[in-house]
């Protein structure tokens, strides 16, 4: 997964989480490669999320290690661990509904975001900046999803981390949505959870596949395109089961 | 009509008072989700504190305005630093553990009260003020104690300041924003538990300049005083909404408005309809008069 002589921006080695008694990861292995988006596949409840919550210490690791750049995070709290440079979308926005559009993007830059960053927003999705003043929490779930990402997107960001963005939206909402994210691909390096195979196709240089909290496959994304088997067994996919 | 000037004023500067108390309470409860039953006890530090500081300038029978105004600045300190030692020392530990929280801000409430009794006496001390403070204006006839005017504008400068510093400044944005949802301000990369103790010192220092100002509008202080009047100020928190600071100042008018009134018309209504008013908006808005669904 990672280009021979590159070290990983992010390696996760044997990572174990619960979730109260839950054992939800049992053993979370990858890479991820710089500049490279790596798209996180596996069915309901395989540990996708986890293992994003677990990169961004928000559920903290019981076991394993995560390390990002080099250095040890697998300990570390989540603003600590954003602040090195690791931008989140979540899985279901988490917009602040009673903060402007504007305010909720004021609030996500951090130390070091630039005017670039909300230019770049604003390129991507200008419908934001026309509704700047309105209250997040009265947008379409489309446009709250801009709004998540546009969070994200303010800062400079070494490592993006997001979560199921298609995620019940309408699909020509989805098309804008990858569309966005495919204009950001190669400025940063990203790490993207999506059930939507078309979305992870068109996005995702590799593939990491999580089957009951454990890795069971990393490789090229264009191989589990190819690979029906590989797609039947674990993601749900065609006629196998 | 001047009964009813006096008691309209006098009610305004009780609401006041509360606001004060209130303020601070709703504002850790609207972020830490933290009913703070230890706020009475920061109330009761700031009234000794500003009582401590007079005595020490001018003497225990007539405070100079330079030796209030100083009591004032030492009363809201003296609350803030309490408030933060409280947070970050007893309380950070326990917020996965909401019950604990309960008893540990109830614990302090008992502790702060005796420690006071026990440094200061129990019994009741007069709280001196400026001449000028402790005498009289008259409006329309009626003849109202100029303090009760001094609590009435330092209330309404703090809810301009609240309000300010809710909607304008950084802090306020992540105030907001964690009252909604503590973990993604968190996956923003902003140290929430710095937030934390950013807004219980403030409800602490809220709470000692309400008690130096609470010491002047009744006159006199003792080791209770923080908790007979913190009752009022859940109360006020509750009707106004949880996490709504102009709910809390809409309340507070309210409440100190009906007190007043029920006192003096009866010997009994003034706490009774307070307490009618609380079951009366708690059937019909149970989230309060300005407050959010949580």
């Amino acid at each position: 997964m990672t280009p021979a002589g590159t070290d990983p921006l992010l390696r996760l080695t044997d990572v174990h989480t619960f979730i109260g008694e839950s054992h939800i990861l049992q053993g979370v292995s990858f890479n991820v490669a710089p500049g490279r988006v790596t798209v996180l596949l596996g069915r309901n409840g395989a540990g996708k999320t986890t293992t994003l919550r677990s990169v961004l210490g928000l559920v903290p690791a019981a076991r394993g290690t995560i390390a990002f750049d080099g250095g040890n995070i697998t300990r570390e709290r989540s603003h600590r661990i954003v602040r090195r440079g690791v931008g989140y979308v979540p899985e279901d926005r988490d917009v602040f509904g009673g903060l402007t559009v504007s305010e909720n993007l004021r609030l996500a830059q951090r130390p070091g975001a630039t005017a670039e960053g909300m230019a770049l927003v604003h390129r991507l999705f200008p419908d934001l900046e026309r509704r700047s003043g309105q209250r997040a929490g009265s947008l379409s779930g489309g446009q709250q999803q801009m709004v998540a990402i546009a969070r994200a997107l303010v800062n400079p960001n070494r490592l993006l981390v997001i979560d199921e963005p298609s995620k019940g939206l309408a699909p020509v909402v989805v098309t804008q949505v990858t569309e966005a994210l495919a204009a950001i691909k190669g400025t940063t390096t990203i790490l993207l959870v999506e059930q939507n195979l078309a979305m992870a196709q068109a996005l995702g240089d590799d593939a990491v596949i999580i089957d009951n909290g454990r890795t069971v496959y990393t490789g090229p994304m264009a191989d589990v395109t190819a690979d029906e088997q590989l797609q039947a067994r674990y993601l749900g996919v065609g006629g196998h089961g | 009509m001047s009964t009813i000037i006096l008691l309209t004023l006098t009610g305004l500067a009780l609401a006041a008072m509360y606001f004060l108390l209130a303020a601070g309470l709703s504002l850790i409860f609207g972020l830490m989700d933290v009913l703070n039953f230890a706020h009475g006890a920061f109330f009761t530090w700031g009234a000794y504190a500003a009582w401590w500081t007079i005595v020490q300038i001018s003497g225990e029978f007539r405070a100079t305005t330079s030796a209030f105004l100083l009591a004032l600045v030492v009363a809201t300190v003296a609350g803030a630093l309490l408030a933060a030692a409280v947070e970050v020392g007893l309380l950070r530990p326990l917020y996965q553990r909401p019950i604990y929280q309960v008893l540990i801000t109830l614990g302090i409430g008992l502790a702060l009260s005796q420690l006071t009794a026990v440094i200061w006496r129990p019994d009741a001390r007069t709280f001196p003020q400026p001449r000028w403070l402790a005498d009289t204006s008259t409006v329309f006839g009626a003849r109202v104690p100029n303090n009760r005017f001094l609590l009435i504008l330092a209330a309404l400068a703090v809810l301009a300041g609240m309000l300010l510093f809710l909607r304008k400044t950084r802090y306020g944005l992540i105030v907001r924003a964690g009252a909604e949802n503590r973990e993604m301000v968190q996956a923003l990369g902003i140290d929430v538990d710095r937030a934390f103790t950013l807004v219980f010192a403030l409800g602490g220092a809220l709470a000692g300049l309400g008690g130096a100002f609470g010491a002047a509008y009744f006159g006199s202080i003792d080791p209770q005083f923080g908790s007979v009047n913190l009752i009022f100020a859940f109360i006020v928190v509750v009707i106004g909404g949880l996490g709504s600071v102009t709910g809390s100042a809409l309340a507070a008018v309210v409440i100190g408005l009906a007190q007043q009134f029920g006192n003096y018309y009866t010997t009994w209504a003034g706490d009774f309809v307070v307490v009618l008013l609380l079951a009366v908006v708690l059937l019909i808005r149970p989230n309060g008069l300005l407050g959010r669904l949580r």
